[in-house]
């Protein structure tokens, strides 16, 4: 496996995956209009990852936009790693936002509300 | 067509100021190289001009002349030495004395004279003695008493001429004119030369020693050699037409002046230049002839003497002219090869610049195609949305911002009229622009279907079925992540008994009463087509009370980044905002809030769709 990294552009968010640290950094806005299609590979690289590693993993999220079709996809990841960790996996959600940013905020705490196992923390900048 | 002929003049135009360019910088430089070589050459030419002519003048001229008068006067020398042995010798003075009595010393004197005249080529010898005044003369083997020489003859004026002057000897040179002839008459004293004897000596002619020189230098230059008397006459010249000619005829008045000048010291020859009566230039170099009051002329032509000049200006031209095509090939090619690669270039900037021209020409065409079509689904989007009227009679007092991101979009209002109320919703199908559009289609004709079919009082109830047609009518065709079709919606329903039911799926419904501004949420859950269990969303019951405003307003507004920080609107700033601005008429709150949109995402882009649907319970 490879590090994954992918320079953002004014509708995608910049991603850094750095396999050493297992530091995931999805920074930037996020609203492609085929959000689906931008995610798959992000989401299968995690997916990669996480079955050959037993390291802990981090994710952090610092999104400053982003559209409804991104916020399904985000939670359809949490859900996904909510199962890891059930799983036994080490993983830790930070959502790093802006605080007064009240929107990503709001999204933040209902994905932490959702999340049972998952660590997931709000981070403000 | 038309713009493709006039862009092929155009390069045409370009190609042939390219190739005028080139010719204009190969023209400037041979010219530059011409000029250069031109001024090299004419510099060298003169410089090497006046060296020659210096040294024509300080040393050629001089040597030749120095040469044609040594010969001259080794001859009168070798004359003077031979006359001198004649006078000492003393037989010839034994005989003398004896009055040209004496046989045997006669003999020996006859004997002597040929002996001298045969040795070196004398013409003549001679001896005129004082005692007798007899003119004995040696001349073509015949030694004989030629004549007595007496004061009253006039040709006899030399003898007592020389007498009278008392040196050892004299030089005469004396033009015969009858012979044509210059002799040059060696007169040695006798005896004492305060009382001599007689005057012996030799004579020979001069035109010898000059027909010598001719035959010299005849193939050489076509110089000249005159001899000229005291009086300024030229008696002797290679030239027959300068015999007995005045000097003065034939040279500038002031250049014979300086030349018979007895004054002038002209034991060493002496360099003038002056011009003929053609104009064309001469060196003359002149000198006295030593013992003697006649002068040594030599003329050449300067254009003789640099002839040689001209050899070396035709060679050099010739040499200049080879240098300068041999330049001007180099330097085209040269051009060429330096000016090729910046043509090439610049063609290839034109043809890339053809492509893009041609390529967005395509674009555009392609973009107004798609433009068209998405005006089209523009003008049926609006057709599916309640008109104006339509919202007029239902709802009375309102107002809607309808704004796609991209002409048509995923936001939709919808408002029925019913017996027993009416029924407003506002949705956000995902996406946005066409794939948007084409899901508020199907929404509006399965909310049709509901309100019609189902039941059109309980917005709950309506947003379960939505959700239920939803996962019915899109096939899940691909996996959880791909599959993210749905919308969120906020329906409101106005009954006519006093009550207001509001149920969200992720929307709220926002309230400005007399006891302030409220945000009424609504289910987090959203409607889509995943999943099989049935969604549970709930009504909201709200007291019908005059001058209530209810707002439906759908993410794009909250959501849409800008201010300072770039942050998103925020729904804090958008309650507050019609807090301030909802006790202002319809109208006047609509584009409050357009305003403040503007103001607040400054340069930012709109990231979404925009609804705000605001309306009065009467």
């Amino acid at each position: 496996m490879e590090n994954l990294k992918l320079d953002g552009t004014k509708s995608t968010p910049e991603i850094n995956f750095d396999l050493e640290s297992g530091i995931l950094q999805i920074k930037g806005e996020s609203f492609p209009e085929n959000a689906a299609k931008f995610y798959t590979p992000v989401i299968g690289w995690i997916k990669e990852y996480l079955k050959n590693s037993t390291k802990e993993m981090v994710l952090e999220f610092e999104i400053l936009y982003f559209n409804s079709s991104t916020s399904k996809i985000f939670m359809t990841l949490f859900d996904f790693l909510e199962k890891e960790v059930k799983k036994g996996k080490k993983i830790i959600v930070n959502w790093k936002c802006d605080k007064e940013n009240e929107t990503a905020i709001e999204f933040g705490e209902e994905f932490k509300e959702d999340m049972d196992l998952l660590p997931f923390n709000i981070v403000f900048l | 067509m038309k713009s493709r002929i006039l862009s092929k003049k155009d390069s045409d135009k370009k190609e042939n100021s390219l190739d005028n360019n080139t010719l204009k910088v190969i023209f400037a430089g041979c010219i530059a190289i011409v000029i250069a070589l031109l001024f090299m050459s004419i510099t060298s030419m003169v410089i090497t001009n006046n060296a020659v002519v210096e040294k024509l003048k300080r040393s050629d001229l001089k040597n030749m002349a120095e040469s044609i008068a040594s010969t001259i006067e080794a001859r009168i020398e070798k004359a003077v030495n031979a006359s001198l042995i004649l006078a000492n010798d003393p037989v010839v003075i034994r005989w003398i004395q004896s009055s040209n009595e004496d046989e045997m010393t006669g003999n020996l004197t006859e004997d002597k004279m040929r002996q001298l005249a045969n040795t070196f080529g004398f013409d003549t010898a001679f001896l005129t003695s004082v005692l007798t005044n007899h003119y004995w003369s040696y001349n073509n083997g015949k030694f004989e008493l030629l004549d007595v020489v007496s004061e009253e003859d006039p040709n006899d004026d030399w003898f007592f001429n020389t007498l009278k002057i008392r040196k050892e000897y004299q030089i005469n040179i004396d033009a015969n004119k009858e012979l044509n002839d210059t002799y040059v008459w060696i007169n040695a004293m006798v005896g004492d030369p305060s009382a001599p004897l007689a005057i012996t000596g030799v004579g020979m002619r001069l035109d010898d020693v000059i027909e010598n020189l001719r035959e010299e230098s005849e193939d050489e230059l076509k110089n000249d050699i005159w001899l000229v008397d005291a009086a300024g006459t030229i008696q002797l010249s290679k030239n027959q037409i300068y015999f007995g000619k005045a000097l003065e005829d034939f040279l500038p008045d002031d250049t014979t002046a300086s030349i018979i000048d007895p004054q002038k010291d002209t034991v060493s020859f002496k360099a003038m230049q002056y011009k003929d009566d053609e104009g064309a230039l001469q060196d003359i170099a002149y000198k006295t002839i030593k013992d003697t009051d006649w002068k040594l002329i030599i003329q050449i032509p300067r254009s003789e003497s640099m002839g040689f000049m001209k050899t070396i200006i035709w060679n050099t031209i010739a040499a200049c002219m080879f240098i300068i095509v041999i330049m001007i090939v180099m330097f085209y090619l040269l051009t060429i090869k330096i000016a090729n690669p910046y043509k090439r270039t610049l063609q290839l900037n034109q043809e890339l610049e053809k492509k893009v021209q041609e390529r967005t020409k395509e674009l555009n065409e392609k973009n107004i195609k798609i433009q068209d079509s998405i005006e089209v689904a523009k003008r049926i989007q609006e057709s599916i949305l309640p008109s104006e009227t339509e919202m007029q009679n239902i709802l009375k007092e309102h107002f809607v911002i309808w704004e796609p991101r991209d002409t048509v979009g995923g936001d939709f209002y919808w408002v029925k009229n019913f017996d027993d109320g009416f029924l407003v919703i506002v949705g956000d199908c995902t996406g946005h622009g066409v794939p948007g559009a084409f899901m508020t289609a199907a929404v509006n004709a399965m909310l049709n279907h509901i309100v019609d079919e189902i039941c059109h009082d309980d917005p709950a109830f309506i947003l379960q079925e939505l959700d239920r047609l939803m996962k019915q009518s899109f096939m899940k065709s691909g996996d959880e992540l791909t599959t993210h079709d749905g919308l969120d919606a906020g329906v409101v329903f106005v009954s006519e008994e006093k009550k207001i039911l509001f149920s969200g799926a992720r929307f709220s419904l926002i309230l400005l009463d007399k006891n302030g501004i409220k945000e009424i949420k609504g289910s987090r859950d959203t409607i889509d087509c995943l999943g099989e269990e049935e969604k549970s969303f709930t009504n909201k019951e709200i007291k019908k009370d005059k001058d209530v405003s209810l707002y439906l307003v759908t993410d794009g507004l909250t959501d849409q980044p800008g201010g300072s920080k770039g942050l998103p609107y925020g729904k804090s700033r958008l309650l507050s905002l019609l807090k301030t601005v909802g006790c202002k008429k319809m109208t006047e709150q609509r584009l409050e809030i357009i305003n403040a949109k503007k103001a607040y995402s400054q340069n930012e882009m709109i990231r979404d769709d925009i609804t705000v649907l605001g309306f009065k319970i009467s």
